[in-house]
Order: C-alpha cells, then structure tokens, then sequence
C-alpha cells in the first residue's frame, strides 16, 4: 500500500463522531416491522465530487474493458513489434526495448489491476464490516478486543508483511493476492462501522425490533445494515484505493504473479530497464497518467461518499 | 493517573510488537516454499552441479538458521532473537548479519522520514488553513483539486516524474542514490551539499503527498474551527489577523491532525520504502528491493520487523507526550 488516504480522517473524522445522522431519530415507534429502509438511494442532494470521481475511475475502466476491441492487444507481448520507437503513427505510445506495443501492454494491464484491486477492496470491505458489527453490536470486552486489535492493525505496514508473504511464495494467483492484501485493508471499514453502529443501536426502531422478539443476526441485518450503507460504500471506495496502492506496490516490487500483466508490473519492467533514465517517457508516462486518474478519481469519489453519508462534513462557508 | 496511562501505553507498544513479529513468523513458516532449499539450489546452479550432496547441505544450513526444530520451540527462539536485536544473517551476504545491513541503512531512512515529515506538517497545515481562510489570495484557495489528486496518488509515482523532469530532462538535479559514485565523504561542505543535491528529489515526492494529506485534513478542521465562538470573539476583540490565524485557529487544528498524522504513519512509511527504490536512495526501502532481487528472506523479514517496531515506538512516543503538548488532554479512565 502505498500511502493509502484515510478519506474518514481527511474528511472530518467520521469514527470518532458517536452522534451523527441525527435525521434518522424518527423511527417508526409503532410495533409494525420496519422494513429494511433503502432510504439511502433516494438522496436528492446531487454530489458534485461523487460524479467527477465516478467520471475518472469509468474512464479508465472503458479504457481497459471497450480498448480490446480497437486495439490487437498481441501487439502487446514480448517481440511482436519493433523494440525501440518513439510515439508514431503505427505506436500511438511507442514500443519498448522488448518489442512491446506500449499502447496494447498498458490496454491489456488495465483489468488485471482492477480486478485484483476491487476485489481485494470488496473483501477488506466485507471483512471490515463484519469486525466493526461485532464490536459496535456487542460491546463490552469483545468491542474491546476487537477496537484495539484493529488499532493495532492500523499501524502495522500491511504492504512490508506482504513483501515477506509474496516473497515466499511465487505462485500466488491474483485472487489469492487480493485475499491476502485485503486482511490488511479492512480496518478502516471496521472503525467507521463500528462508530455507527455505537450511535444507531440505541435508536427506537432497534428497540421495536428487540422487543419483538428479533434475534440479534437479524437486527444486525436487516435492521441497521440497510442504514449504513453509505457508510459501507464509502469505506468500500477506501479499501478500494487501498487495495489498488498495495497490489501496485508488490508489482512494482517485482512480486506477485510476474507473468501477469498490471499496472505495477510495468512499472517494475520500466525500473528494471532504467526506462526514466534512458528517456522512455512513453514506457513510465502513460501508466502513471492512468494511475493518476485511477486514484484521484477513487479518493474524490470517496469524499463525495463520505459527504454524502455524513450531511454534516459538508461545507459550512 | 497519568502514570496508569503510560504503563498502558506501554504494554499497547509490546502488545503491537508482539502481533507484528507474530504475523511475519507464521507467515514466513507456514508459507509453502522453503528459503533455505531455494537458496541453496540456486548457490549449486551458480557453481555448475559441483556442489556435491545437496540435501546435506540443506540439512546443515536448516540446522544453523533452526528450521529443523517444531514450530513453538521455532517461535520461541524467534522471540527471544528478536528481542535482543538478532535478526540472523544475510543469506545473499553471507556472513554479513542482517541488523548490520539494517544499521548502514537506517541514517537514510529516517533522514528522510524525519525532513519530509516536518516539511509536510508545516506546509500542510499552512495550506489547509489558508485555503479555508477568507481573506487569502484567490489562487490558493484554488488549490483545493490540486491537493485532492495529490493526496491520493502513490508517493513514488510522483517520484518517476521528479526524476524524468529534473534529473533526466532538465539536468539539474542528480537522477539517483545518496551521493556520487566514487565521491570521498569528510567533515566538509562539499559533502554536505552532495547529500542534500541528492536528497531533494526524493523528499519531493514524498512532501507532494504529506503536504496534500495534511493540507485535506487541516482544511476539513478549519472549516469547522472558522465556525467557533472563540474565532468570533476574537475577531471582534479585533486581533491582527495574523494572531487570529496562528494562535486561535491553527493551534487548535494542531493536536486532531498529529492524531491523523499517527494513523497514517505505516502508509507515509510504505509509501518512502517505494519512492527510495524508484531513486535508489540507499535506505531500508532501497535494501528490502535488493534483498526481494536476491531472494535474501532473513533481510526482507528483519526490515520489515524493524519497521513494524519503529512505527509502534514513534507512535508510542508521540501519545506519551502528547499531553504535555496540549493541555487540555488530561488521561483520566473512562
């Protein structure tokens, strides 16, 4: 992981506000079962930031998914064009010492990325969720055992612990990898659920539900699961960029599935053959422009997530 | 009661030690793959197949880094080395020990961290307010996109582009490592200005990042804190503007954002460990890249424990003083 932005403490620290949504005090007080409440998607407030972010990361997803079908991504592979030219008309991007289609390499690198980074970011997610449940829900001892081992979590480098994994072991798939980078990218979903599950548990219509004999799975569920979502959404976006940081790092480390072709792993080749200092700006340039619309268009999303969920991080001026 | 704090405090940065040196021993040893057999497979291909009978080899190398004994006894021995600072040898180097390899590396890294963190505070938290502050100059107040693209970009992508645009097209700034090869360190200014010459680079990309992280966070505090009773009062005591500014409004924004600062120390950390490979800064990251290239596990395990603990004890130390930087904090138990 590269430096992965915490968006809840950019924001305005979202965990450590017990007390936010004050707009859902108005449960139902009657004894009829609430249904789950999918509020969430009838906001009328359109977010400016939501809609760039949204925006750049789509960009760059019809580059890697629609690119295929304009570009012969063959031209990609080790000595299929001619090694060494500059952007022209045949090379839109060039070719690299190897006789790699820049163009085609970087089109071909795009969903492997994504795909290791999404799903990694739905696993941290998910994973996330279900420790800050447990704790928020259950308090007492288990909360505090689980706050502190997800603090402790937080400070150590996920991406060092696993450079020693995916050093080891050379065979990993990309699903194996997006397991292992998201046990170390589901703490911050963990502290903001947490966090929200303090403040919407005490509310009347979990109440209602515990006083009509509802187990507590089934509140977690289908009681306080539907009122979080954004909060869940925004901290998927988080784990997301996470995710994508440290499967970048470990490619640009030259670990992880090599024969894969990502983002990070052209990077690595670029570095490897010294690509800045011989002046192939078409080798390093193009990835890291993607890469640089990739994350700001995740973070910029992320906060219009977290503004979304959280009306009051809006601006005051 | 604030000594009851400490102790806790303390036995945080053990406990957090403890799971971080936990984690890398379970996974190095139950990870499939064997480091000592790979090594010494590769040392017999170097040679030419003469090496002789291999498996004893490998007997005796497991035997000398115990790999041999079960897995409890294994991570007691383990504890117990990494509590005295035995972190192994290099099996690239052999028979260089990995904390002497750590050691050489370790004035570069923290000259860097240490610079760059500094930098970053100062020059976030100015920009943070200043962009909410109405009576700055519109351009900077402006800014804001800016920091948000810098704030979520890698550090050492960053860093690729520093090195093309001032070391590569424009000359002006040395592309690569600490100091020129071949060049003669002394007590003198020549020295001085060869590591600074070559430090600025990757410092750069990595104060591009902080100073966008703290900036984004100083800014979602001051939009709050510009709010205040206290900053109206003030005003209407008529304070100079500047008093206003520094005193009332930054001085509180201070303590909520080295709270931030702390959470995000292992990702600034990380990210360094990149930015020093892509300008092959000799520090920790730079060596974790040669010993990855070299398959020198003992070395990648001992950098990345000595990181873990580095990180647990700066965290620890800044929560120790904090209350003697802001008075407000008083440890009483909840």
């Amino acid at each position: 992981m590269a430096n992965q932005p915490d968006t809840s403490q950019i924001a305005g620290s979202v965990g450590s506000d017990s007390e936010l949504s004050t707009t859902e005090q108005n449960a139902p007080t009657s004894l009829r079962r609430s249904m789950p409440s999918l509020r969430f998607l009838r906001s009328s407030r359109i977010n400016a930031k939501l809609i760039i972010g949204t925006s750049m990361i789509l960009i760059v997803v019809l580059l890697g998914y629609v690119g295929p079908l304009f570009v012969d991504l063959e031209r990609g592979e080790v000595a299929s064009v001619l090694p060494d030219q500059s952007p022209n008309a045949e090379h839109w991007l060039g070719t690299q010492v190897e006789g790699r289609d820049m163009l085609a390499w970087l089109i071909s690198s795009i969903p492997q990325t994504l795909r290791v980074g999404f799903l990694a970011g739905a696993l941290g997610v998910m994973l996330g969720a279900i420790i800050g449940f447990v704790a928020g829900y259950y308090g007492g001892f288990v909360d505090t055992v689980l706050r502190n081992f997800t603090d402790i979590m937080l400070i150590i480098p996920g991406l060092l612990v696993l450079v020693v994994l995916t050093a080891l072991v050379d065979v990993l798939t990309l699903e194996q990898m997006a397991i292992v980078i998201a046990a170390f990218a589901w703490m911050g979903a963990a502290r903001v659920i947490r966090a929200q599950v303090l403040s919407l548990r005490e509310r009347q219509y979990v109440e209602v539900a515990k006083m009509s004999g509802e187990k507590g799975l089934y509140i977690v569920f289908f009681e306080l699961m539907p009122n979080m979502m954004p909060f869940i959404l925004a901290a998927f976006v988080g784990a997301v960029i996470a995710s994508v940081g440290t499967a970048i790092a470990l490619f640009f480390l030259g670990l992880g599935p090599v024969s894969l072709n990502t983002l990070g792993s052209i990077l690595y080749w670029a570095q490897s053959y010294q690509a800045v200092v011989i002046g192939y700006w078409w080798w390093w340039g193009p990835p890291v422009a993607i890469l640089v619309i990739l994350f700001s268009g995740l973070f910029i999303a992320s906060i219009g997530l977290d503004e979304w969920a959280n009306p009051r991080l809006q601006e005051r001026s | 009661m604030t000594v009851d704090y400490a102790l806790r405090r303390i036995a945080l940065f053990f406990i957090a030690v403890l799971v971080g040196v936990t984690i890398v021993f379970l996974l190095t040893r139950l990870a499939p793959g064997d480091p000592i057999e790979a090594k010494v497979l590769a040392l017999e291909a170097q040679a030419g197949n003469t090496l002789g009978n291999i498996d004893e080899i490998i007997n005796v190398y497991r035997k000398r880094f115990q790999l041999d004994r079960p897995l409890h006894l294994q991570y007691l021995t383990y504890l117990s080395n990494v509590a005295r600072g035995d972190l192994g040898h290099s099996l690239a180097y052999y028979p260089d020990r990995v904390s002497d390899r750590i050691m050489r590396a370790i004035p570069y890294s923290i000259g860097l961290i240490g610079v760059t963190t500094v930098l970053s505070a100062g020059l976030g938290l100015l920009f943070g307010a200043l962009i909410v502050w109405r009576k700055s100059w519109f351009l900077l107040r402006a800014l804001l996109p800016v920091l948000m693209v810098s704030a979520a970009v890698p550090f050492f992508l960053f860093g690729l582009v520093l090195q093309f645009a001032f070391a590569i097209h424009w000359k002006l700034l040395p592309p690569s490592h600490a100091i020129d090869f071949g060049f003669q360190i002394g007590w003198n200014f020549e020295t001085l200005w060869q590591f600074f010459k070559h430090a600025v680079l990757p410092s750069a990309a990595i104060i591009i990042g902080g100073v966008a992280l703290w900036g984004l966070g100083t800014r979602a505090l001051m939009v709050n804190t510009t709010g205040e009773d206290y900053m109206l009062l003030g005003e209407a005591k008529g304070l100079r503007e500047r008093r206003l500014f520094f005193t009332y409004a930054i001085r509180n924004i201070l303590l909520p954002q080295t709270t931030a600062f702390s959470l995000a120390l292992a990702a600034v950390v990380s990210g360094q460990v990149l930015v020093e490979i892509v300008f092959s800064y000799p520090g920790l990251g730079w060596h974790l890249r040669d010993a990855i290239g070299g398959s020198d596990y003992f070395v990648i395990q001992g950098i990345t424990l000595i990181i873990i603990i580095a990180i647990a004890f700066a965290l620890m130390v800044m929560d120790l003083i904090y209350p003697l930087i802001d008075p407000r904090i008083s440890y009483k138990r909840t």
